[in-house]
């Protein structure tokens, strides 16, 4: 059995099969793979920390003379 | 079934009514699924008695670092499944990428390898002959994430596969319900 492998859940009956992927799968997985490391973003730099303002908040005015 | 909505004060639902209400939740559990492979088809996971779906994937995980549980309906051909995703860490690192793909959704965004994610789908209308969509949001090792996509076959679906990018083995448990029909 292969390291990829595959289980097919009949959701209707409860019946599982087991089997090694195909290559033609394996192909296909490896290429979506290499399509998401190439386009993945990943912003780490000035990344704003949650919750804290961006500007301090306005002092009100006071209601008093 | 027939709700009735016209009930007067001190009436009482009868018993038949009361069966008919336990037997027609507005959420039916369908299924459950242990999760342990690169690939798991759900077969026969998706029929006329509901038009849409809600999925609970509970402690979903990877040995993998930064890898997805693609999600794929069974039977797609050409690039049809579209999908992007967002993830922010407690840091505010942001991670996201969207993608066109033949076979896959990017489904569901593992950051931290062997961490449980919690996700909440939804997959609207994968059995009749219209775009299929989904959408989710997770809470994923200390962060939280969001996204969806289309699939624009307009083919009645009957099925859907959860598949591992880089060929990580995907465990968790699944747990599929269907919305009733009004």
């Amino acid at each position: 059995m292969s390291d990829y492998t595959s289980i097919e859940y009949n959701a209707e009956t409860g019946e599982t099969i087991e089997r090694a992927m195909t290559q033609d799968e394996i192909d296909a997985l490896m290429a979506m793979s290499a399509t998401f490391m190439e386009s993945i973003t990943i912003e780490t730099e000035n990344a704003p920390m949650p919750f804290e303002p961006s500007e301090p908040n306005p002092i009100p005015e006071s209601d008093e003379p | 079934m027939t709700v009735r909505a016209n009930y007067s004060i001190g009436e009482r639902p009868t018993v038949s009514e009361m069966n008919t209400f336990s037997a027609n939740p507005a959420l039916q559990y369908i299924s459950q699924i242990n999760l342990n492979a690169v690939t798991t088809t759900i077969a026969s996971g998706f029929n006329s008695t509901y038009a849409n779906y809600h999925l609970e994937f509970s402690n979903l995980r990877s040995t993998t670092a930064s890898t997805l549980a693609l999600i794929s309906l069974t039977g797609g051909t050409g690039t049809s499944h579209h999908s992007s995703f967002r993830y922010t860490s407690e840091t505010g690192a942001v991670t996201l990428n969207s993608s066109a793909s033949a076979a896959y959704w990017l489904g569901i965004y593992l950051p931290t390898a062997n961490v449980g994610t919690q996700c909440s789908m939804d997959i609207f209308s994968p059995n009749v002959s219209l775009n299929t969509q989904y959408q989710f949001q997770a809470s994923s090792g200390l962060g939280g994430s969001f996204g969806g996509g289309i699939n624009t076959n307009n083919t009645s679906y009957v099925g859907f596969s959860i598949v591992g990018l880089f060929g990580s083995v995907i465990q968790g448990t699944l747990r599929i319900y269907g919305y009733r029909k009004v």
